[in-house]
């Protein structure tokens, strides 16, 4: 029988809300419950177990509330990209052009799953998203609206594309396993 | 010095800024070990035949930021090479210990593969407060 967290998730950390959801756990369905306690999940139209659907929900706000947090988080880091001087790395590293910090925050903006943002000295700014399984994907953001994509699974296969910035999204959604609509 | 590199051989890369890098999980990011634009390849300082003690104070004496290792064996591991590019005079200050890692002899740019590899098997040796 699988086991819900309808108990433990109402207080369990928004990281671990998010992580229950982004890992597209399905939601449960009738068979495990008493037909007199169920409601209809508005996504999957499967009847759900009405506690396991409130907690669900919960969840799902939460998720959501992790990934607004944490896209404050990383425009203000990214803004703080633009506050680099010459020699900002100690190897000679220029400082970002507003125009890349600019694409970059567009991106992060549009984006389903927000990654660690980080900067490179060759001008770009890089996006990394880690799978629990260990999986791998990176973006290296160009200035040009271009973006070099590499990725790499637990199977041992790497992944390397150039792309436009205006995939990058699906690409994630992708990645997390989530139908592209 | 010894010019030729032994596998063991650590190789010090410093981290600017302190907190640029980390993420979440305790690790580095591959951006550690990307280059800029003119770049021969990425700068690090080999230990030579000092102590890592010895080679760990000469680094963060003309580094700033925090202070991450490989060993030279690390860098072949994924295809790369470390090549001896002592600097001798110029604008730059003197550095025998310098030396570049490149994607190979005819590239200089690491891969991001490469760049990945070198992130995951970098210690942390010296962090400032």
């Amino acid at each position: 029988m699988e086991v819900l967290p309808t108990v433990s998730i109402a207080t369990a950390p928004v990281v671990t809300v998010a992580t229950f959801i982004l890992s597209a756990v399905p939601a449960p369905t009738i068979a495990s419950h008493a037909a007199d306690n169920v409601t209809r999940d508005h996504v999957s139209w499967n009847y759900v177990c009405n506690d396991c659907y409130n907690a669900y929900t919960l969840a799902w706000e939460n998720s959501i509330m992790y990934n607004n947090h944490k896209l404050l988080s990383n425009i203000q880091r990214l803004r703080g990209f633009g506050n680099f001087q010459d020699n900002w790395n100690g190897y000679g590293a220029a400082p970002f052009s507003k125009e890349l910090l600019d694409i970059s925050e567009h991106i992060l903006m549009n984006l389903d799953h927000q990654p660690e943002v980080f900067p490179i000295a060759g001008g770009a700014i890089q996006f990394e998203y880690d799978r629990d399984d260990g999986a791998y994907l990176e973006f290296e953001i160009m200035d040009d609206l271009k973006a070099h994509c590499y990725a790499e699974f637990p199977n041992g296969i790497e992944e390397e594309s150039d792309m436009e910035v205006g995939r990058i999204n699906e690409v994630v959604n992708e990645f997390y396993g989530e139908a592209i609509l | 010095m010894e010019k030729q590199f032994y596998d063991k051989e650590l190789l010090y890369r410093g981290v600017l800024p302190i907190d640029g890098f980390w993420k979440e999980d305790g690790t580095i990011s591959s951006a550690v070990f990307k280059t800029r634009p003119g770049e021969d390849g990425i700068s690090v300082d080999r230990q030579a035949d000092r102590s890592p003690k010895e080679a760990l104070l000469f680094a963060i004496s003309h580094l700033k930021g925090a202070m991450v290792t490989i060993t030279v064996q690390d860098v072949h591991d994924c295809g790369a090479e470390v090549i001896a590019s002592p600097i001798i005079g110029g604008e730059e200050k003197p550095n025998e210990f310098h030396s570049i890692l490149v994607r190979n002899r005819e590239s200089g740019k690491l891969t991001s593969g490469q760049s990945k590899h070198l992130s995951r098997v970098a210690h942390i040796v010296y962090r400032p407060e």
